[in-house]
């Protein structure tokens, strides 16, 4: 068995048309890396080359291949030329976080049940949209379709023949039509496993991807008066003003600067060459590149897109619903939120002090 | 479930071959651990140990680590036909030593090639169903075949799932290997080759390895690798596959966790109790607890929790049972007679209090059934019957599979008094043999709601676990799951008593999960949930599905069953909880601290 791991990062962008434009979602940058990029360089802990089909190449040491129209189907069609000598495909979803245990898990599955192939399942409660698991005796994939709670968790390894099914079915129907003359095993997993179909699930996710360790790059700035409770990361060329106060984990891009008396708090993601005015208060956020964030401003559980301009003092509430003193949890799309705030597009601007609704844009 | 290694060199290895064989034997020891033994070729002949107990024990006996040779064996044994002795352990032989042989799994036909063989003169040293295919091949050899030729036509004889391994001192340099569902797997190594069970245990000496499928068969020598299947030969080098990970990082054959493994694969563990109730014992098992004066259930922690289920169901027949924890029997024990009859369940069959409660009981005179799931245990031979409860071995400290196959066994108990005092036992056998199928569809269809209910219940310092009747024993087992796993302090009670001290805890927001696995007991508990949450606290139901989800702030909706299997069907959401909380709060769930498997220690 030669196995060649395929990020499938391409795809439309669906609901993040607002934060990505015309590109996929999966090209977010979450802490400095484009989302896919978390799945391939995990893979790269143990697999020498690494296949991302995507739209447009990017930076990093894999195999781009261009996609040709949309969907997974057509995803796995280009591959197909590419790909050499391997026998199997291990396929990943560029919008799918997965710990490294879980491909781990797949892989020695299919070896030690001497299977063809096999298939990641997690636990979700709410299945529409995705492919739910049926398993038959003795850990056997029997399928798509029906009742249950296990989904497909986006991870998959397969004989490279479902490639050429793919070409005519679905990638459902292909796997449904594998397990019938194949033996697939499922590979149920109950650990951290994020799915990014909506920017919301981007604040969870930043929770998850979060630096544990502190790492302030040599040509980044900080003042004296400055207090960085780590973890932190900063990055080169940023500049970290006066009585700022960042309180890890929080993660500072590229020449980021961050001005005077600014309050970032835990989970805070600004990315590259974005302006936080003094006085700003951020926290749960994620700041895209070359934003600005007026001085004031209190940003908290948003997604702010790429080029966004918040003029001073704009104020995002967060709180969906408190009963007895206490929050209340609020379920969006099938996921629970106690605090949401806003998502403000790509390249929009928010006028001077305008307070946002919670949940504004999501 | 055993576990098989062999290994073959080129020349002989730096370290002594039985230093190999011992290290293979411990990594291997979770796949059964009573009994272990190895075989080694040497120039002439084929030297076997082996013997029943822990691998350290056996190893030290032995001194295995000693042993020389280009080419050997390992074998721990999870006993499935014979109890583990000295005899039963692998590897067998054949009848002139000549042929050695290590086996996972069941072969079906034993008995009838036993018989045909012994006809042509076989002497059978063990009760294993292993043994025939030493002697088929012997057999064969004796016909003329060469020993590969023979040991595929013994292969093509044997029916059942089978992992297999087997030496030939004529061919010292050779490990022939076939597999028909149990894991096998090849490890190329350079100089050597190997085969084992699971991947951990090749990456110890190479990370390059080959998947081997069901129906193949084939051998191994130091540099090559030979497959077949059905005659047409298989090139072994298109499925060469380098592990890139440590043994250390290496999963569970797909599984994150043994406790996730063990959760999932209880439909099986549960068929196979099922298929494996042996009826007319069961019967003798009803005859003696009608006739008993007293009855008494002995068990400690999850073993007592499946013992409370019997006890919950007998009265309804008018039999009374008492309920003892083990290490509390001492309570009782001016109460034991001659007439009196006691189960006592325990998993491994090695619990220190339930051996010493069902030792004093025989002092007494009191006839004891003992219900385990380990062969020939300590507890089996303090006891005058037995009741296998065929999970298979757990890893997992936490009693998942275990837990589950001994309410079923007590189910089948239960059913076989039925059977004895004349009543229509049709329905509830029928629902028996249905369980497998409606627990694999409890895992499927809750699964999601209970990973999200764990988010909920991470952070909580405290949860109450309620019911009534026959939803104690459940609520008790749920609650004794999240503390062993999760740490999180979880108290069940009989939901009436909570007005007498209890609920004076309950403030805004305390979770109380209600398990209403009980159908007579379902309108008073919901009187219960209203208590509860007029003082704030968040219910949790594991309700019947329907009307019910609407009355509990999170349902998670159970299929309709009846009484007799609901509380296997109704625990499994609550072993889910408390696995998926453990994972949620970065605990490993294989390993809580401060605990043991089995507790041999008072």
């Amino acid at each position: 068995m030669k196995i060649a791991p395929l990020v499938l990062a391409g795809g439309k962008p669906g609901a993040f048309e607002k934060i990505t434009g015309h590109l996929p979602k999966t090209y977010i940058y979450v802490y400095g890396k484009r989302l896919f990029q978390y799945a391939a360089d995990t893979l790269a802990e143990y697999f020498k080359k690494i296949y991302v089909v995507a739209p447009v190449p990017e930076e990093g040491n894999y195999i781009y291949i261009e996609e040709r129209g949309e969907g997974i189907e057509k995803a796995l069609a280009a591959a197909d030329s590419y790909i050499e000598s391997e026998s199997h495909v291990l396929l990943t979803y560029g919008d799918v976080y997965v710990e490294a245990a879980a491909y781990r898990d797949v892989v020695e599955a299919v070896i030690s049940m001497g299977a063809d192939g096999a298939v990641l399942a997690v636990p979700r409660k709410f299945t529409l949209g995705y492919g739910v698991v049926r398993t038959g005796p003795g850990q056997t994939f029997a399928g798509f379709g029906g009742e249950g709670q296990w989904i497909f968790g986006g991870v998959a390894l397969l004989p490279r023949e479902v490639i050429k099914l793919v070409a005519k079915l679905s990638i459902y129907e292909a796997l449904n039509e594998l397990a019938r003359v194949k033996k697939i095993v499922v590979v149920p997993w109950g650990g951290v496993w994020h799915d990014v179909n909506h920017p919301e699930d981007l604040l969870q996710l930043l929770e998850h991807l979060a630096p544990v360790y502190s790492k302030i790059a040599k040509g980044a700035k900080i003042s004296p008066t400055a207090v960085l409770e780590g973890p932190v990361v900063v990055e080169e060329g940023a500049e970290v003003d006066h009585y700022a106060v960042l309180k890890g984990p929080v993660y500072i891009g590229r020449e980021v600067f961050i001005g005077s008396h600014a309050f970032v708090r835990n989970y805070t993601d600004v990315e590259a060459e974005t302006v936080v005015g003094s006085s700003v208060e951020i926290s749960h956020s994620l700041i895209g590149r070359e934003a600005h964030i007026g001085r004031g401003s209190y940003i908290s559980y948003s997604v702010v897109g790429e080029g966004a301009v918040l003029e001073p003092h704009v104020v995002t509430k967060s709180v969906l619903r408190i009963r007895r003193d206490r929050l209340e949890p609020v379920e969006v799309r099938g996921k629970v939120f106690y605090k949401l705030g806003a998502l403000i597009p790509k390249g929009a601007r928010v006028t001077a002090g305008s307070v946002l609704e919670p949940g504004y844009g999501f | 479930m055993c576990g098989i290694f062999g290994i073959v060199y080129r020349r002989p290895p730096v370290r002594p071959l039985g230093e190999v064989l011992r290290k293979a034997l411990e990594r291997l020891e979770y796949r059964g651990y009573d009994s272990a033994g190895v075989a080694v070729v040497t120039e002439r002949e084929i030297i076997v140990k082996k013997d029943a107990g822990k691998v350290a024990e056996v190893v030290s006996k032995y001194g295995f680590d000693k042993l020389h040779g280009v080419c050997g064996l390992a074998h721990t044994r999870w006993a499935t036909h014979g109890r583990p002795d000295k005899h039963n352990a692998h590897p067998h032989v054949d009848c002139r030593g000549s042929i050695a042989v290590v086996h996972n799994g069941i072969i079906e036909n034993y008995a009838e090639l036993k018989e045909e063989l012994s006809r042509r003169g076989h002497r059978f040293a063990s009760e294993t169903d292993t043994e025939v295919v030493a002697h088929l091949v012997e057999e064969y050899k004796r016909q003329g075949l060469d020993t590969f030729t023979a040991f595929k036509k013994a292969i093509s004889r044997i029916k059942g799932a089978y992992a297999i391994a087997l030496i030939d001192v004529e061919t010292p340099q050779v490990i022939y290997f076939a597999r028909y569902l149990s894991p096998l797997v090849i490890g190329v190594g350079d100089g050597f080759n190997i085969v084992a069970s699971d991947i951990p245990t090749i990456l110890d000496y190479t990370k390059r390895v080959i998947a081997i499928k069901d129906g193949e068969y084939g051998y191994i020598t130091p540099t090559g690798v030979y497959i077949e299947v059905d005659g047409v030969f298989q090139n072994p080098w298109d499925r060469l596959e380098e592990i890139p990970w440590e043994a250390e990082a290496a999963s569970k054959g797909g599984y994150p966790h043994f406790m996730l493994k063990e959760i999932y694969e209880q439909p099986e563990s549960l068929a196979s109790t099922v298929a494996g109730i042996e009826w007319r014992l069961l019967e003798n098992v009803a005859h003696a607890l009608l006739s008993a004066r007293n009855i008494y259930i002995v068990g400690a922690g999850s073993s007592h929790h499946a013992g409370l289920t019997l006890a919950t169901w007998l009265p309804k027949i008018k039999i009374t049972a008492i309920p003892i924890v083990a290490s509390e029997h001492m309570l009782y024990e001016p109460l034991y007679d001659r007439e009196d009859v006691a189960i006592a369940i325990s998993q491994s069959g090695e619990t220190i209090d339930t051996i010493k409660a069902a030792k004093t009981m025989r002092e007494r005179g009191v006839k004891v059934i003992a219900v385990t799931n380990v062969v020939g245990s300590t507890l089996t031979r303090e006891s005058d019957l037995v009741v296998y409860t065929r999970a298979g071995p757990e890893i997992g400290v936490a009693a998942t599979k275990t837990f589950t196959t001994q309410v079923a066994t007590l189910s089948a108990i239960y059913i076989a008094i039925l059977r004895v005092l004349g009543y229509d036992v049709s329905t509830v056998e029928n629902e028996l043999k249905r369980l497998p199928d409606i627990v694999r569809k409890t895992i499927e269809n809750t699964a999601g709601l209970v990973k999200d209910l764990s988010k909920r219940i991470k952070n909580r310092h405290s949860l109450y676990y309620l019911g009534r009747g026959a939803a104690v024993p459940v609520a008790l087992e749920g609650a004794l799951k999240l503390k062993e796993v999760a740490y999180i302090h979880a108290e069940a009670y009989p939901a009436g008593e909570s007005k007498h001290g209890p609920i004076a805890l309950v403030e805004e927001g305390f979770p109380t999960v209600f398990i209403f696995s009980d159908p007579s007991t379902r309108e008073k508990t919901l009187s219960n949930v209203a208590e509860m949450k007029a003082r704030g606290a968040y219910t949790i139901g594991v309700v019947p599905s329907g009307d019910l989800e609407k009355k509990v702030d999170w349902a998670v909706p159970m299929p309709d069953v009846g009484e007799l299997i609901a509380p296997v069907v109704y625990v499994i959401p609550l072993q889910l909880l408390a696995y998926f909380t453990a994972v949620e709060k970065g605990l490993d769930p294989d390993k809580p601290r401060n605990l043991a498997k089995t507790v041999t220690v008072e």
